[in-house]
C-alpha cells in the first residue's frame, strides 16, 4: 500500500516537473529514438473524407531514416545537411544518422529544449499543433508540418522569412492564444521596439531556429509519404529533389520579402518625395500621352469623371500638383465614387506636405477601393468590415490548408493578427493570408491604393475616427 | 503508538508548528521575508492596515494555540479510559466568542474606510484624476485578457481610439512623482490587476471600465516592478505577467513613447 502511493507521488511528481509526450513509436536510435510516422498518414485535411494514406512497416522505417539524416531525431536535432547519402538501405542511414554532428551547444538545441519547456504544450512534440493544451484553444495552435505559416511578409507562394517567424515568436498573435515571448527590451533589428515580458532566458533567435526545423521536417515528411505513395517506393532521386526543393525555398525567401514601391500617402512629402517621383517615373507610364489622352476624352465629353481623374494622374505625374488637385476634386463632383481620383489626390496633396488632407482623401480612396469591384474587399469582410460579407454557409464550409474553420476577419475590432503596423497591413493586401482564403492583391492593386486600403482598415479599427457615423 | 506516547506526540507537534509560525513571523521583516518594497504615495496607510490586522490575528493565533495545546494535553485520552458525556453548551462563552469576533470585525471595517475610500472611490481620486476621468482621458487603457495585459497609450491627443494612440504589450510606463489613472478593462473572463509594490490590486472585470490610479513616490528607484495577475483566469494564469517601468521624468517617457509610436508606425 505504501509502496503504491510512493509510487504514484513520484510520477505525479515527475510529470509536474516536465514530462512530455513520448514520441508515439520510434526505431531505434539515440535517447528516444527516431520517430515513425503514423501508419494512417493524413496528406491533405481539407478534402471530405480527409485524404489518408496507409503506410507499411517498412515505408515508415524509410522515412524516419531517412528524416533522420536530414534533421536528426526530435532530442538531438541537427541542421539540415545537403545532400546526405540517400541511397543508403535504412539501417545504414540510421547509422550514417547517428553519426551526423549533433552540438549540444547549438542554438538548434538550445531551442529544442526551450520549445520543450515554453511551446510543446500547444504545439505538440513534433509541431503537429496536438499538445496537450491544444483542445481547449480556439484558433488551434499552428501544426508546423505544413511548412505554410498564415502572416509572413514574403510574396505569395513563398516561404516566411525567418524574421517572419522571429516575429511572430516575440510579439505573440493577437487575438488568438499565442503570447509573445519577446524580451522586455524589444528587438530592434526586427523592428520592435516597445517591450514585452517573455520569459527569462528566452531566446527568440534559437526557438525560430528549431520551429523552421520542424516546418522543414514535416514538409519533408509529408512530401516524402506522398512521393512513397505515388511512386511506390523511395527512390534516392526523389527524396533528394524534395529535400532541395525544400531546403531552397527556405532559402529564398530572406529576397522574396515584399517592400512597398510607393511610399504611404502622407508621408510622400515627408523625406520620402524622392523615392515618390521615382515610383511615378518607373510605374506610371507616358504622362504626356496620357495628358492628351485624357483631354481628348474630356472635349467629347466634359463631365466624364474617368477621364477627368485620368488627367489628374498625368498632371500629378508631371508635378503639377494644385492642378491635379483640381481636377480630381472636380472628378469627384462629378461622380463621388471615383476612388482613383482620392488616390492622386490624396498623393498631391501629401506631395505638398499636407498631411491631415492626404491621410482624409487617402481613407476615402481606400473605402471607395473596398467597396468597389477592382478589390471587392467588401465580397468577405461585408460592407461595414465586420467580416460577415459571405454566405454564413459559405463561412461554414470554408477550411484552410490544415483543415480547420475559416472566416474572414472583423477589421471594426482593431486586431490585426499579423501585426498592427502599417507595413503589417501593406503585407497582409499585398500577399494575403497564406494557407487562408485571403487573397493577395499584389498584382492587381497599385502600390498607392494598397496604402489607400491600409489607411481605411486601420481606420475602421478606431472607434471614434471617421467612420463613426458608418 | 500508547496513548500516553500519543498525547505527547501531537501536543508536541502542534506546540513546534505553532512556534514554527510565530517565531516565522517575528524575525521576517529582519529577514526581508517580507512585502514587496513600497514605492506607492498610499503604500504606507495599506501597509499600516495590513500590520494592524496582522497583529489581531497574531495575537488570536497565539491564544488559540495555547489553548489548544492546554486542551490537547488536558483532555486527551488516558491509559484508563473516561466515558463520554453530553454537555448541552454554555450560553456565556458562547456570547463571549460570538462578540468578540464580531467586534475585532467591525473594528476592522471602520478602521480601514477611510484609507479604502481614498484608493478606490472615483469620487474621492486626486483632484486631476477626477478630471481625466470625466474627459475620458487616461494616462493609459490596460486591457487584460489571456494571458496577456495589452497597453494603449492616448498619445499626444490625449484622447484613445485614435490614430495615435500607442499599442505595447505587457509594459506598462509611468512617470514617478505623478499620479497616474488607468481605465482597466477585461477582454474575456475576470483577471486581477496586481502591483505589489504599489499596494494596488483591483479586478478586471468583462463589459466594465474600471478607473484605477496610484502615484510612485518621488524618490522611487527608476527601473522595472511587477505587473501581475491576481485572480486564476485559466490554464496559462500563471504566465500572465507584465511589468512596470518607471521613469525618471516627464521628457525620459515622452523620448521612450515616442521611440514605440516610431516603431508602431513602421511603413517600410
Amino acid at each position: 500500500m505504501k509502496l503504491r502511493t510512493a509510487l504514484s507521488l513520484a510520477a505525479a511528481l515527475a510529470c509536474i516537473s516536465g514530462c512530455y509526450e513520448a514520441p508515439p513509436s520510434s526505431i531505434a536510435g539515440p535517447k528516444g529514438g527516431y520517430p515513425l510516422s503514423p501508419a494512417k498518414f493524413v496528406l491533405d485535411a481539407t478534402s471530405t473524407p480527409p485524404k489518408e494514406i496507409a503506410l507499411d512497416a517498412k515505408g515508415q522505417a524509410q522515412i524516419a531514416a531517412t528524416l533522420a539524416l536530414y534533421f536528426g531525431s526530435p532530442e538531438r536535432p541537427v541542421s539540415p545537411i545537403k545532400n546526405p547519402i540517400v541511397e543508403a538501405s535504412v539501417n545504414e542511414a540510421l547509422k550514417a544518422a547517428e553519426k551526423t554532428d549533433f552540438d549540444p551547444e547549438s542554438p538548434l538545441d538550445k531551442g529544442r529544449r526551450l520549445y520543450v519547456l515554453h511551446c510543446v504544450h500547444c504545439h505538440g512534440y513534433y509541431g503537429a499543433g496536438d499538445g496537450p493544451t491544444a483542445n481547449f484553444l480556439l484558433p488551434k495552435p499552428r501544426d508546423f508540418r505544413m511548412g505554410e505559416f498564415k502572416f509572413t511578409s514574403t510574396k505569395q507562394d513563398t516561404k516566411p522569412s525567418f524574421d517572419d517567424l522571429k516575429r511572430t515568436v516575440a510579439q505573440g498573435i493577437p487575438g488568438t492564444m499565442m503570447p509573445a515571448f519577446g524580451p522586455r527590451d524589444g528587438m530592434p533589428e526586427i523592428g520592435l521596439v516597445a517591450g514585452f515580458a517573455g520569459p527569462p532566458g528566452f531566446d527568440v533567435d534559437a526557438v525560430a531556429q528549431y520551429v523552421r526545423m520542424l516546418a522543414m521536417r514535416g514538409e519533408m515528411e509529408r512530401k516524402l509519404v506522398a512521393s512513397l505513395d505515388s511512386e511506390g517506393e523511395l527512390t534516392g532521386e526523389n527524396v533528394a529533389s524534395i529535400a532541395d526543393g525544400i531546403l531552397a525555398a527556405w532559402d529564398r525567401a530572406k529576397d522574396e520579402v515584399v517592400k512597398p514601391d510607393a511610399p504611404r500617402p502622407t508621408l510622400a512629402g515627408n523625406g520620402d518625395a524622392d523615392r515618390y517621383k521615382t515610383y511615378l517615373k518607373e510605374k506610371g507610364g507616358d504622362a504626356d500621352k496620357a495628358l492628351a489622352e485624357a483631354d481628348k476624352a474630356l472635349a467629347s465629353n466634359a463631365q466624364n469623371a474617368d477621364a477627368m481623374a485620368e488627367r489628374a494622374r498625368a498632371k500629378l505625374m508631371k508635378g503639377d500638383l494644385d492642378g491635379a488637385i483640381a481636377d480630381a476634386s472636380k472628378a469627384i463632383e462629378l461622380k463621388a465614387a471615383t476612388p482613383a481620383a482620392y488616390t492622386v489626390r490624396s498623393y498631391a496633396k501629401g506631395l505638398k506636405g499636407d498631411q491631415a488632407g492626404a491621410l482624409a482623401d487617402s481613407v476615402k480612396a481606400g473605402d471607395n477601393l473596398f467597396h468597389t469591384d477592382k478589390a471587392q474587399c467588401m465580397a468577405c469582410h461585408g460592407p461595414k468590415g465586420k467580416g460577415d460579407g459571405l454566405d454564413p454557409d459559405v463561412t461554414k464550409r470554408n477550411k484552410d490548408v490544415w483543415g480547420l474553420p475559416l472566416r474572414p476577419a472583423d477589421l471594426t475590432l482593431g486586431v490585426y493578427r499579423g501585426g498592427r503596423r502599417p507595413i503589417d497591413l501593406y503585407r497582409r493586401v499585398h500577399t494575403g493570408v497564406k494557407g487562408g482564403e485571403m487573397p493577395g492583391f499584389g498584382g492587381q492593386l497599385r502600390s498607392e491604393e494598397i496604402w489607400n486600403l491600409v489607411d481605411y482598415v486601420q481606420s475602421l479599427g478606431l472607434p471614434m475616427l471617421e467612420t463613426a457615423s458608418r | 503508538m500508547r496513548p500516553a506516547n500519543a498525547k505527547l506526540f501531537w501536543t508536541a507537534t502542534y506546540f513546534l508548528v505553532a512556534l514554527f509560525c510565530t517565531v516565522c513571523m517575528l524575525i521576517a521583516p529582519g529577514k526581508k521575508w517580507w512585502l514587496h518594497e513600497d514605492i506607492s504615495t498610499f503604500g504606507a496607510d495599506v501597509d499600516h492596515l495590513f500590520n494592524v490586522i496582522l497583529a489581531i490575528t497574531g495575537v488570536t493565533f497565539v491564544l488559540v494555540q495555547v489553548i489548544l495545546l492546554y486542551v490537547l494535553w488536558r483532555f486527551a485520552e488516558t491509559d484508563q479510559p473516561r466515558k463520554a458525556m453530553f454537555v448541552h453548551g454554555n450560553h456565556q462563552l458562547e456570547v463571549i466568542w460570538t462578540i468578540i469576533p464580531a467586534g475585532l470585525l467591525v473594528f476592522i471595517a471602520l478602521y480601514q474606510m477611510n484609507t479604502w475610500i481614498r484608493i478606490k472611490f472615483p469620487s474621492n481620486f486626486p483632484p486631476e484624476l477626477r478630471e481625466q476621468i470625466k474627459e475620458k482621458r487616461p494616462f493609459a487603457e490596460v486591457l487584460a485578457g489571456q494571458f496577456e495585459w495589452r497597453i494603449t497609450y492616448p498619445g499626444g491627443d490625449q484622447k484613445l481610439g485614435t490614430r495615435d494612440d500607442v499599442h505595447v504589450l505587457n509594459n506598462l510606463h509611468v512617470i514617478r512623482g505623478k499620479p497616474v489613472l488607468i481605465h482597466l478593462r477585461s477582454r474575456d473572463v475576470l483577471h486581477s490587476f496586481f502591483l505589489p509594490n504599489f499596494r494596488l490590486k483591483q479586478d478586471a472585470v468583462p463589459g466594465m471600465t474600471i478607473p484605477v490610479w496610484f502615484e510612485a513616490k518621488q524618490d522611487t528607484k527608476p527601473g522595472y516592478y511587477d505587473l501581475m495577475c491576481a485572480e486564476l483566469c485559466g490554464w496559462g494564469h500563471y504566465k500572465m505577467k507584465g511589468e512596470l517601468f518607471i521613469h525618471e521624468n516627464e521628457a525620459d517617457f515622452k523620448a521612450w513613447l515616442d521611440k514605440a509610436k516610431l516603431a508602431e508606425e513602421a511603413a517600410e
